[in-house]
């Protein structure tokens, strides 16, 4: 289980986080939405142990990530945004390494790293050099490596985006099964279809703050135009602002 | 899509606006540097200027005495001259390190002409090669009271145009032999070959492939940066370089009679060794991906563990072979010679480690780092004897007390 309490963050005057409060329970995939600079990233950056809190605390299982964090990352599985690895390193190795780290055994950590690699179609990529990956194959190793372990805990930040579609599917079906197996997911995206079909509940952030928080039961059926997801983001950001064309044109 | 027509357009001039980038770059760097990190960097400059003061004045002192003004002049305009050569070496490395991956956006999607983006990066290159400027005014000071005012003057233009000359001829030559191209770009002019080769795409050579086992993490860690330092790149170069140190240091008890030049050669390379060691483990210690590896339960004892005991076993093993291999002296005499150099090896391979962990994710001011501080305990025991190590010892006190900003890294 995910549990984050009252995290807050600065980036100088600047509030990234304001007290955000969250929990996602085993076996739930929880989305996060929120627009450019809501505070996602920083959120599961901290989460993961990457940047620290200001105040408040997140654990992981019950480890806090920031007094413990050893025993809260065993549980934890992190995809990046922008992922970067040891440019010099073939994919293999990489998943080795992390796999040896992690404290897999190495037949299994092989075997699962080649049924992850085929169905996202990196296997035939995997002894090359990370150096000559396009953004998309960076993406998805950053998924192998955080879903290698079978993690207790599972963070994705902006994970799909970049994947082909088969391998978009592929990756959608692992985070379902990870789920079903009693991992606790949570998924951040910009784009609220997949949310919506891939999400047992939402939070959404805005301006450092949760906005709202719905179960799929909440939120309801869309119009015409937008998806419900969408209808619910517009209403808690305000009415949108005129579109570049229909912009009065400067004197 | 809004009409471009209500946009007024004017006559680009691309010279002015690479002008205000210079000055915004310079200004955002100046700042982003800190009150700090200024202060260090002028009492830095300040101890090489002083060096360089006492070694140019002295002996420059004795040629006077000795051979004339003549002589003296030509000995300072030599020294300068040495120094703009230096200027010019650190741009050549620099234009060539820039046009492998040129700072900023995709110059060539811009409507500009290939020699302006040029000229912009060649001063970008060149900026820190200024840095000459330093030693050679203090040199050039040392000249004064010796040596007549005119023939001081002269030498200073004489320097400022030597060293703009040698600044732009070094960017040019980096320039040429580093805009490699085939097929078609290979007839383009050299600016726009550059940037057409630059950050080309890497071909897909196949790697041994990875083998899955058990161990613990520090040794996992090890073990990647074994994998990481023996690919073409920065890490290898340092282990390559501090590996000829290495048996450098040992050669040397075979490489003369004279056991006290034997000796020196081989402290001496062995410090260079130990020195690039540090480097490597500076760059490797704080080299390592935050996305990748923060994620994973790694504790700061596998990161200093998975660097340290690989470097001691290496020190300990090349230690051994100086108590054993010098011939005519008594065992007793060789063990202390081995063992009291062991503590300035230690010394410098942890003051890199150390400097590395606790400046994670930034490998640059890491390595700029500790090299600031060897540079410092060198001009330190050129002007004390000794008192370099002082200086190195208190640059590992500070650096270890650092280390807990391992675990709480800034990622942004």
């Amino acid at each position: 289980m995910l549990e984050v309490q009252g995290l807050e963050r600065r980036y100088g005057a600047r509030v990234a986080l304001a007290g955000v409060s969250l929990t996602v329970q085993p076996g739930e995939i929880v989305g996060l939405l929120g627009a450019n600079g809501a505070g996602k990233s920083t959120l599961l950056r901290t989460v993961a142990g990457l940047q620290p809190p200001d105040a408040g605390r997140a654990s992981a299982c019950g480890h806090d990530v920031w007094r413990s964090p050893e025993s809260a990352k065993r549980f934890l599985g992190y995809a990046a945004e922008e992922p970067s690895f040891h440019e010099e390193l073939s994919a293999l190795e990489y998943l080795a390494f992390v796999a040896a780290v992690r404290g897999l055994e190495p037949e299994s950590a092989h075997t699962r790293t080649l049924a992850l690699a085929g169905p996202l179609e990196l296997a035939p990529r995997l002894d090359e050099p990370v150096r000559g990956f396009s953004h998309g194959m960076r993406k998805k190793l950053s998924f192998m490596a955080a879903v290698l372990h079978e993690p207790a805990v599972l963070l994705c930040d902006e994970a799909l985006e970049g994947f082909d579609a088969p391998s978009a599917l592929a990756a959608k079906a692992e985070l379902r099964r990870l789920a079903a197996r009693g991992a606790a997911v949570l998924f951040s995206s910009h784009v609220t279809e997949t949310v919506e079909r891939l999400c047992d509940r939402v939070v959404m952030l805005h301006e450092g703050r949760v906005a709202r928080s719905l179960t799929r039961a909440e939120w309801g059926a869309g119009d015409d135009l937008h998806s419900p997801l969408e209808r619910l983001f517009l209403e808690i950001l305000g009415p949108p602002a005129p579109s570049i064309a229909s912009r009065p044109e400067s004197s | 899509m809004g009409s471009m027509s209500s946009m007024s357009r004017a006559t680009p001039d691309p010279d002015r606006a690479f002008r205000a980038l210079a000055r915004r770059l310079t200004a955002r760097r100046a700042h982003e540097l800190g009150a700090r990190l200024w202060f260090v960097l002028g009492v830095l400059a300040l101890a090489v200027a002083a060096f360089t003061y006492w070694q140019v004045r002295v002996p420059l002192d004795g040629t006077l005495r000795q051979a004339g003004e003549s002589a003296a002049a030509l000995r300072l305009a030599l020294t300068l001259g040495a120094f703009a050569v230096a200027g010019a070496a650190i741009a050549w490395v620099r234009r060539a390190a820039i046009a492998d991956d040129p700072p900023g956006p995709e110059w060539l999607a811009l409507p500009l002409p290939p020699p302006v983006i040029a000229r912009h990066l060649a001063r970008e290159a060149m900026a820190p090669a200024r840095a000459v400027v330093v030693p050679a005014a203090a040199a050039w000071l040392a000249g004064w009271g010796l040596l007549p005012p005119l023939a001081l003057v002269a030498l200073a233009f004489g320097f400022v145009l030597a060293l703009e000359l040698l600044l732009r001829l070094a960017c040019v030559i980096a320039l040429h032999a580093s805009a490699r191209a085939s097929g078609a770009a290979s007839a383009l002019p050299a600016a726009r070959r550059a940037l057409v080769s630059a950050r080309r795409p890497v071909p897909a050579t196949r790697l041994a492939p990875a083998r899955f086992r058990t161990e613990s993490r520090w040794r996992a860690l090890a073990r990647l940066d074994r994998a990481v330092s023996s690919r073409a790149g920065s890490p290898r170069g340092r282990l390559l370089f501090a590996g000829a140190f290495l048996l450098l240091s040992v050669a040397a008890w075979s490489l003369t009679h004279d056991l006290s030049q034997a000796r020196a050669q081989a402290f001496a390379a062995l410090m260079v060794s130990c020195a690039e060691l540090g480097a490597w483990a500076a760059w490797r210690a704080a080299g390592d991906p935050a996305t990748a590896l923060r994620p994973l339960p790694l504790s700061l004892s596998d990161a200093w563990r998975a660097r340290a005991w690989p470097l001691l076993a290496v020190i300990a093993a090349v230690l051994v072979l100086h108590a054993l291999l010098p011939q005519g002296v008594p065992a007793p005499a060789r063990l202390g010679l081995a063992l009291s150099w062991a503590l300035p090896a230690l010394l410098l391979v942890l003051l890199g480690l150390h400097v590395g962990l606790s400046l994670g994710g930034r490998p640059g001011a890491a390595e700029g780092l500790y090299y600031g501080w060897l540079g410092a305990g060198i001009v330190g025991s050129l002007a004390v004897p000794l008192l370099g190590w002082a200086v190195v010892i208190a640059a590992l006190v500070q650096a270890t007390r650092r280390l807990g900003r391992w675990r709480t890294p800034e990622v942004v």
